[in-house]
């Protein structure tokens, strides 16, 4: 087994460039798990535990951009976060225990993709957009697609996630974060809804949707929110939203939970959360 | 005297500090580390065992059935289970081959070029299926055990009573999930083999390793390691590892070590009997039950294992703490293709007592009475007869239990308002409070302690100390600490010299396993034997009368003051004195093991449990709010270790009925580590309020009585009462996971 431990991001990247089958490790979290359960540890890793400036929280040109590295005890507790970003505080307070809290990172969290990532749907309500870099050249795309599937992203094997780049959200919105764990702490989500919202006299202004554990990645709910923009939140709208909903979710039955019980819990925290109970 | 008083574990210091050693961090000269190659399929017929040809395999001790110098057998209750698969296959995962390498990593290396050719065959896994097979064609499956209890004549009871009600009900395996996975360490000394590891009952390892071997049981020394946590899960399968781990040495020569991983553990390991059980009741219109037919099937898994004397436990407490005066139990242990199901607190209790604690709260909905009156009306007194016709004569406290649980958790008003609650209101959740009333007999069932004659000793040195020589090991209970306490106190003597060193076959007479709630309440007795023959030797020796106090010999009339240290010198003239004692078992405790007739335990343990909860009306996620108990336990020589008894069972208890959830997935355990085996953690634990009364037995060393089971006994039935409470919903399996109160509500067309 070989070990890479870059000190620098050039550094890294050249690594990468000629080791590009290298697993980059972060905090491990998930990794370490899986290397674990399959009792096979890979040939190469890349640490990037050396490269402390991609450890950064900053609110710079109405972003706030987070660096990559950040363990999710920071974004918990960061002012900046708590300020503008409150329910993904809320979201990686939910992470684990503080352990993992400690040693897990935003771009680790986004990296592996799994549908059940809690800082996933805040991100994605918050219009999170991830930024790569590779020797060449840099680019942004919008998280939702960022994820390409069951566990698969749009990294290059010769990038690396520099940062989550997150535009400050509107004024006077709502938000909240749902998660349905296996218990109350050390959980994985069996079903998780972000929803950023505003309400006006006329009907909806804004509104954002986004959903973990019940498809191949978390989802935003495009389709949803095109439906409630503009509507006026009666019983029929919310019902007939809740019906849209079931269309756009794919949920499964596995260790975790039931395909039945996922799309019913979903509906209702939906419910709770458009009529604000 | 140090009885009642909250002394500190003996082994504390070492265990928080990190210090004690464990066998997994046990390492010898030239040892090997051990893996078991496993069988693909749930049942089959083995065909062959491949071993790579392109992997060399020369440093690799490899040992399959054929292997075996004694017999291809684990010695438990009935000899059915065999060491090794030779032939034919019974669960995904038995053990059919073993190796050992130098490394781990060479150990797993050598395990992936290893396959195992099977004829795989049709299975029958899971309750269910039991249970369809079971009312379907109930000859065509294999019945490791069916006892049944008659009293009085039920169907009489039907005809006169004023309603008939009838339920089902279904508990799911639970892992133990012991901080500790198996481990087990076997090397040869001077033509001996010895077995080290984290076990319950070394007495039981010595001849089962004997009997693999083809060695005789005096050539297997069996020493407990320090064990972090069994449950009754270290009580038969450390057995089997040590088989494993002795053959490989057998045949290598070399220590072998074998540790499961938690995976492996999860997977392979004994879970709690999965359980069904049919309640019919014959009921009069105030709440009294006057006739109670049930019938028992308890999933035993691939082989008999100890399925029978927990099935046996089960069915003793089908009936809970009632008086019933006509009653018809029929009890089956059926044979399945899982790894064989074991011991687990409370051994068969929890799953009846499940049953039976929510088919009364059933009766009471249905016949719209209190859950408390209709347990006024039927609960046992002294002179109350059980189902196996033995008369209760002392120590009788669940009545008692009951009011003062009533009292502490303010029952009666929280149970009346919550019913009232309005089911559609616009809040996030509904609130519920449940009871149920629970026992667990002390000690092995019927004529078990008969039969063991459990021996123990204690052996003064020239010094003054005493060690204390038993069988019984400390799994986290607390053995190696209330011990010293109680020969302390019995003798007058500072605890300081007392101990109660680990357990070691070569050493310790055979005191019988550490379960079944009978450690302090047998042992401690036979111990205070042990020093009341003490007092005696010493009085012969002085030739007069002696007494002891705070740590001084009193002799004779003129009360000639003697330090204890002295005495201890002059009578052991050098030579350590031993002392052993059996275990006199009550004469008129007379057992029929064929009609389940007569003196089931010699006395029981109480208590009354009320759960609070809060049901989530959008997830339908349950959060228990406020558990109150009340546990009466004849005296509690460590007030403290009781309470961490308690309070830990209630929460291994609270698991059980709420979130472990252990599905089977093409014959494999689907939750099998720790990311997906699902235990309480702390956030997930209510507000504790816990009572300790105290009736003292009259043969408990002080009073005491057994302790560390019942706490597991009535904690679910008591959510389950309160989701009734709730949400009027009847809901007779555990675990209650949300996604199971989500499928009750859709199957009455809530949803």
């Amino acid at each position: 087994m070989k070990i890479f431990l870059p000190t620098n991001i050039k550094e890294f990247l050249e690594i990468k460039s000629k080791e590009p089958d290298a697993i980059i490790l972060a905090g491990g979290t998930d990794l370490l798990a899986q290397w674990h359960n399959n009792k096979i540890m890979p040939n190469k890793i890349i640490s990037i535990s050396m490269l402390k400036n991609l450890s950064f929280i900053k609110e710079e040109n109405n972003f706030v951009e987070i660096g990559s590295l950040t363990n999710h005890a920071t974004i918990e507790s960061n002012k900046i976060i708590n300020k503008y970003l409150p329910i993904l505080a809320t979201a990686a307070s939910t992470i684990g225990a503080p352990a993992i809290r400690n040693m897990g990172t935003i771009g680790g969290n986004i990296a592996n993709a799994s549908p059940a990532a809690d800082l996933a749907p805040a991100l994605l309500v918050y219009d999170a957009i991830v930024k790569l870099t590779s020797m060449n050249s840099t680019r942004e795309l919008k998280l939702s697609e960022f994820y390409r599937g069951y566990k698969q992203t749009a990294l290059g094997k010769d990038e690396l996630i520099f940062s989550i780049k997150i535009p400050l959200p509107p004024q006077g919105v709502v938000t909240e974060f749902f998660k349905i764990g296996t218990r109350r702490a050390q959980s994985i989500a069996k079903v998780s809804l972000a929803g950023l919202i505003k309400k006006e006299k006329k009907g909806i202004d804004i509104i954002r949707l986004a959903a973990g554990s019940v498809a191949p990645t978390p989802i935003r709910l495009y389709e949803l929110e095109k439906f409630l923009q503009g509507k006026i939140l009666t019983r029929s709208v919310i019902s007939t939203a809740c019906d849209i909903l079931q269309k756009y979710i794919k949920p499964i039955t596995d260790v975790r939970s039931t395909e039945e019980y996922r799309r019913i819990a979903l509906k209702n925290i939906l419910v709770k959360f458009l009529s604000g109970i | 005297m140090y009885i009642g008083k909250n002394i500190n574990r003996i082994d504390g210091f070492e265990r928080v500090t990190g210090r004690l050693k464990f066998i997994a961090d046990y390492k010898m000269d030239n040892m090997l580390y051990g893996l078991t190659v496993r069988a693909p399929v749930a049942k089959g017929k083995l065909k062959g065992i491949i071993f790579d040809k392109h992997f060399n395999f020369s440093d690799i001790t490899i040992v399959t059935a054929s292997d075996i110098k004694g017999e291809n057998i684990i010695h438990i209750i009935k000899d059915d289970m065999p060491c090794l698969v030779k032939d034919q296959i019974e669960y995904l995962g038995e053990p059919v081959a073993l190796i050992a390498a130098k490394s781990l990593k060479m150990a797993y290396e050598a395990l992936r070029h290893i396959k195992v050719e099977v004829e795989e065959e049709t299975p029958i896994m899971g309750i269910e299926e039991i249970v369809k097979t079971y009312k379907r064609e109930p000859d065509s499956l294999t019945y490791f055990y069916r006892p049944c209890i008659n009293k009085g004549d039920v169907n009489k009871g039907f005809d006169e009573a004023s309603y008939i009600v009838e339920a089902e009900f279904y508990t799911g395996f639970q892992e133990h999930l012991y901080l500790e996975p198996q481990g087990m360490l076997t090397y040869q000394k001077n033509g001996k083999f010895y077995s080290i590891g984290s076990l319950q009952c070394p007495y039981y390892v010595r001849p089962a390793v004997a009997k693999v071997l083809g060695i005789k049981e005096e050539d297997v020394i069996v020493i407990q390691a320090p064990t972090g946590g069994a449950f009754g899960g270290k009580e038969d399968f450390p057995s089997l590892l040590a088989a494993h781990t002795a053959l490989l040495c057998q045949k290598s020569g070399k220590p072998v070590i074998m540790i499961y991983d938690r995976e492996e553990d999860i997977s392979f390991t004994t879970k709690r009997h999965p359980s069904y059980v049919h309640h019919k009741a014959g009921v009069m219109k105030e709440g009294r039950i006057i006739a109670l037919e049930s019938t028992i099937i308890f999933d035993a898994g691939a082989y008999t294992t100890l399925s029978p004397v927990v099935l046996s436990r089960g069915a003793l407490h089908a009936c809970s703490v009632y008086n019933i005066p006509n009653v018809r139990i029929s009890a089956n242990a059926i044979k399945s293709n899982v790894p064989p199901t074991g011991a687990f607190r409370g051994f068969g209790a929890p799953q009846t007592l499940f049953a039976m604690e929510s088919f009364i709260d059933t009766i009471a909905h249905r016949l719209k009475l209190s859950p408390y009156d209709i347990r006024k009306k039927n609960l046992i007194k002294t002179g109350s007869e059980m189902a196996t016709g033995q008369k209760l004569t002392e120590s009788v406290a669940i009545d008692k239990c009951l009011d003062r649980l009533i009292n502490i958790s303010d029952f009666k008003k929280k149970y009346e308002s919550y019913k009232k609650q309005s089911k559609s209101r616009e809040t996030e959740t509904l609130k519920g409070i449940g009871i149920a009333t629970v026992m667990h007999g002390a000690s092995f069932t019927g004529s078990g302690e008969l039969i063991l004659k459990s021996k123990g000793a204690i052996q003064l040195n020239p010094d003054g100390t005493i060690e204390i020589l038993i069988a019984n090991t400390d799994m986290g209970q607390g053995v190696q600490t209330i011990f010293p306490q109680i020969v302390a106190s019995k003798l007058n003597i500072p605890i300081e010299l007392v101990r109660c060193p680990l357990p070691d076959t070569s050493r310790v007479p055979n005191s019988g396993p550490t379960v079944a709630s009978r450690t302090t309440m047998i042992v401690g007795r036979i111990i205070s034997l042990c020093c009341d023959e003490l007092l005696s030797l010493f009085e012969k020796h002085f030739k007069d009368s002696v007494k002891i106090e705070k740590g001084f010999l009193i002799i004779g009339k003129n009360k000639k003051r003697i330090p204890f240290k002295k005495a201890a010198e002059s009578i052991t003239n050098r030579k350590p004195l031993y002392i052993e004692k059996q275990y006199d078992f009550p004469p008129d405790q007379v057992w029929d093991e064929t009609d389940f007739k007569g003196t089931a335990y010699p006395v029981y343990s109480w208590g009354a449990i009320a759960v609070e909860i809060e049901v989530n009306k959008f997830t339908f996620e349950v959060r228990p709010i406020n558990l109150y108990s009340v546990y009466e336990i004849g005296k509690a020589i460590n007030p403290k270790f009781s309470m961490g008894q308690l309070e830990g069972g209630s929460i291994q208890a609270l698991g059980y009925g709420l979130i472990e959830r252990c599905d089977l997935k093409n014959g494999k355990f689907f939750q099998n580590r720790l990311q997906t085996y699902i235990i309480p953690t702390s956030e997930d634990i209510p507000e504790m309020k816990t009572v300790i009364l105290e009736e003292p037995y009259s043969r408990g060393p002080f009073g005491a009585k057994g302790l560390g089971e019942l706490p597991h006994n009535g904690v679910a039935p008591a959510i389950r009462n309160a989701i009734l409470n709730a949400l009027s919903i009847e809901i007779n399996e555990i675990p209650i996971t949300p996604e199971v109160i989500l499928k009750h509500m859709k199957n009455r067309g809530l949803i």
